[in-house]
């Protein structure tokens, strides 16, 4: 099949042994790529109760059938396992270079298992793989060591992903990090990376994608650009990045402010702003490869004690470590961005677990001396000093390393209230009293509160995607509709994580589109309604391996803090009804009251296999 | 009377738009305010943000006074109305 390499590389880390295998082509048909056929693999090959930091996981790197073609966006690539964070399943994507470069290698995958004994690293270079010393490299942070590497292969071009030193101490927010910045960050994938002692994957692939109808797709992709260039949610982000979020968000009550507390603070978020950003601090930089969009941020910060060149702080890293601190320093977010990009942390996770360390500090369960430095809101070199903690594994950090959910239940003493989570994983910084949809997206997302898995506040800003079943704009305080708009976009973003093209880019196209790029990059028929069911499918997967691991629906829903409305702002006197949300959800999913997918849905989906085996 | 209208996000190039003063009859609604904008701003926003033929914005646009959604032309402004005019914005 075109678009696909067809082949996987197998490598066992406990005897050291690589091997190639053919990708299964009924399955990439069936999940596409991507996280779809990475579903797939963790399901059939890493049991439910399974430690996620035992070498009995498995991390698997997978790119998707329009990965490295001239598609925009497209150098992306998908990692997959059992998340430390949560105990469940785990995705998360990454942009930059390495999904093209190491599929130009010759693979669509990586499926790693076992443990080292001591460090190594994956070197690929087309269609050779070895695995090298990385005793040197141990230690490195994760900046230093795509340098390092690229040092020792005396190779510029090598793109690097790895982990930082959190990886190394199997710290749970700890992510895999490559091309200046660019993270596959929430959930703690890089703690599974480091619970292998596997430190990078360098790679350098010359080969090509084969595609099944060049010319058509040449005249496609034309016009998606020229779609794109002129699309209301690619705008902003090409000005300003995500950071554009800020300028906007906190009107509806979209940004979270001091953990999730507030429901206003306009100086806060416009001085951290994209403007702000774009007027200051920001300097031209090459964007993620063959990406028109160009929302990746780079900033330079002549003087101060800030003073840094480098990859900028996304919107949710200005929310995070910003506004849910009750810090309007963008310089000093900018500055802790970095820090968490070398240690290898997840800046959303980090900066929640902060907020939450503040809230706690302000009601006395926790002390200066546990903190090792005054934790009030706002305090620049407090939130400097957890930060240090967190990607280091000391101190009160080393607590907060584990995420919220696992701090408060250590912490007790009324913690659990302000410990804002969802199965685990921090609430990402759109606020679900702000665009109701996300209450259902955040309760029921595969990998816990999660805005990727799920831009369902899309549809109410007037996005519509009449082949999902939304043919009008939401009202974003809408009663009815957002168990479907979760849906709909859970399984979309599911297949563009499959395919593997990025969310941004996806403004520009309708579900027809996204069948037609398929079948010009695979030469197979697809349809929207096929697009759909793929989605649906991996979805429901992904559902039934949640189940196995212990979840029920008893575990969908939302932390007390967002069920609380606030009394200003742009959501004020606001919350959405998640009950009814949930009911609906579930209806459209086809599953029954306790959230389970019926086995009539399953069939419907072609996974009679797992039915009655959860 | 006078409503402030501010503009979020990038409704056409890469700035952000200037707010502006804008006077209005007492009692005047949203509806005429639109009106008075399609003189006012209209050329300077994006074909996805305004809405030519029917001369209002676009539904991607979200329009709020004083920080509460307006959702119908007949609402009534009142003098000293903060009008914000926001982009949709989504990603993080």
């Amino acid at each position: 099949m075109f678009g696909y390499m067809g082949k996987l590389l197998r490598v066992n880390l406990t005897n050291r042994t690589i091997k190639d295998e053919p990708l299964d082509l009924d399955l990439a048909r069936a999940y596409i790529g991507g996280a779809g056929y990475g579903t797939r693999i963790i399901h059939d090959e890493v049991p439910p109760d399974t430690d996620p930091l035992s070498p009995a996981n498995k991390l698997v790197f997978m790119t998707g059938p329009m990965t490295a073609t001239i598609i925009p966006t497209t150098a992306r690539f998908e990692v997959c396992t059992k998340s430390p964070l949560t105990n469940m399943w785990l995705d998360a994507s990454s942009s930059g270079w390495w999904g093209r470069v190491f599929k130009l290698t010759g693979y669509d995958g990586i499926i790693v298992e076992g443990a080292a004994d001591k460090p190594v690293y994956l070197w690929m270079q087309d269609d050779r793989a070895e695995l090298r010393d990385a005793s040197s490299l141990w230690g490195l942070d994760a900046t230093q060591t795509q340098d390092e590497i690229r040092t020792q292969l005396d190779d510029k071009r090598v793109r690097v992903a790895c982990i930082g030193t959190a990886g190394e101490k199997l710290i749970p927010l700890a992510c895999i990090m490559n091309d200046d910045g660019r993270a596959a960050g929430r959930g703690g994938a890089g703690a599974v990376m480091g619970s292998k002692k596997l430190k990078a994957i360098a790679v350098r692939g010359k080969k090509r994608t084969a595609v099944a109808d060049e010319p058509r797709l040449r005249e496609a992709v034309k016009d998606l650009v020229a779609v794109l260039a002129a699309h209301p949610l690619v705008t902003g982000l090409s000005a300003w990045g995500t950071a554009f979020n800020m300028h906007t968000g906190w009107a509806p009550g979209d940004v979270p402010i001091k953990n999730w507390r507030k429901g206003l603070w306009r100086e806060g978020c416009m001085a951290l702003s994209g403007s702000r950003m774009a007027q200051t601090i920001l300097v031209p930089h090459e964007a993620c490869q063959g990406c028109s969009i160009r929302c990746a941020r780079w900033i330079r910060i002549e003087q101060g004690p800030f003073a840094m060149e480098g990859p900028g702080p996304e919107y949710e890293t200005l929310g995070s470590f910003g506004t849910m601190l009750m810090n309007d320093n963008l310089e000093a977010v900018c500055w802790v961005n970095d820090l968490c990009n070398r240690y290898g942390v997840d800046t959303i996770s980090a900066g929640a677990a902060v907020a939450f360390a503040m809230e706690a500090y302000e009601k006395g369960v926790i002390t200066k001396d546990d903190a090792g430095c005054d934790l009030t809101w706002g305090n620049v070199d407090a939130i400097i000093e957890m930060t240090q903690q967190i990607g280091e594994g000391r101190g009160l950090g080393a607590l907060l390393g584990k995420g919220v959910k696992r701090a408060a239940a250590e912490l007790g003493k009324g913690s659990e209230a302000y410990a804002v989570h969802v199965k685990g994983m921090e609430v990402p910084m759109h606020d679900p009293r702000a665009y109701f949809s996300m209450a259902a997206t955040y309760a029921t997302g595969p990998r816990g509160a999660c805005h990727l898995h799920g831009l369902s506040y899309a549809f109410e800003q007037g996005v519509i995607l009449p082949e999902g079943g939304i043919t009008y704009r939401q009202g974003r305080f809408d009663r009815a509709g957002k168990g479907l708009a979760a849906k709909v976009m859970q399984d979309t973003a599911l297949v563009l994580n499959s395919c593997v093209v990025c969310m941004f880019c996806a403004a520009g196209m309708q579900l027809w589109h996204v069948a037609a790029f398929l079948e010009m990059v695979t030469g197979e028929r697809w349809t929207a309604k096929d697009v759909v069911v793929a989605g649906e499918r991996i979805s429901n997967l992904q559902r039934v391996y949640n189940l196995k691991c212990g979840i029920t629906a008893a575990d969908d829903k939302l932390p007390p803090r967002l069920l609380e409305p606030t009394d200003e702002g742009g959501h004020a006197g606001k919350v959405p009804d998640l009950a009814y949300q949930l009911a609906e959800y579930y209806q459209v999913r086809g599953w029954d009251e306790n959230g389970r997918p019926t086995p009539a849905k399953l069939a419907e989906l072609g996974l009679t296999e797992v039915v009655g085996k959860f | 009377m006078r409503v402030k209208v501010t503009f979020l996000g990038v409704l056409k190039d890469k700035d952000a738009m200037e707010s502006l003063t804008v006077e209005l009859p007492e009692g005047a609604t949203f509806g005429q305010l639109v009106a008075k904008l399609d003189a006012l701003v209209s050329e300077s926003l994006a074909p996805w943000a305004w809405n030519k033929e029917e001369r209002g914005f676009s539904p991607y646009i979200l329009a709020m006074r004083n920080l509460v959604d307006v959702e119908d032309s007949q609402v009534a402004l009142a003098d000293g109305d903060e009008i914000l005019i926001l982009a949709p914005a989504v990603g993080g």
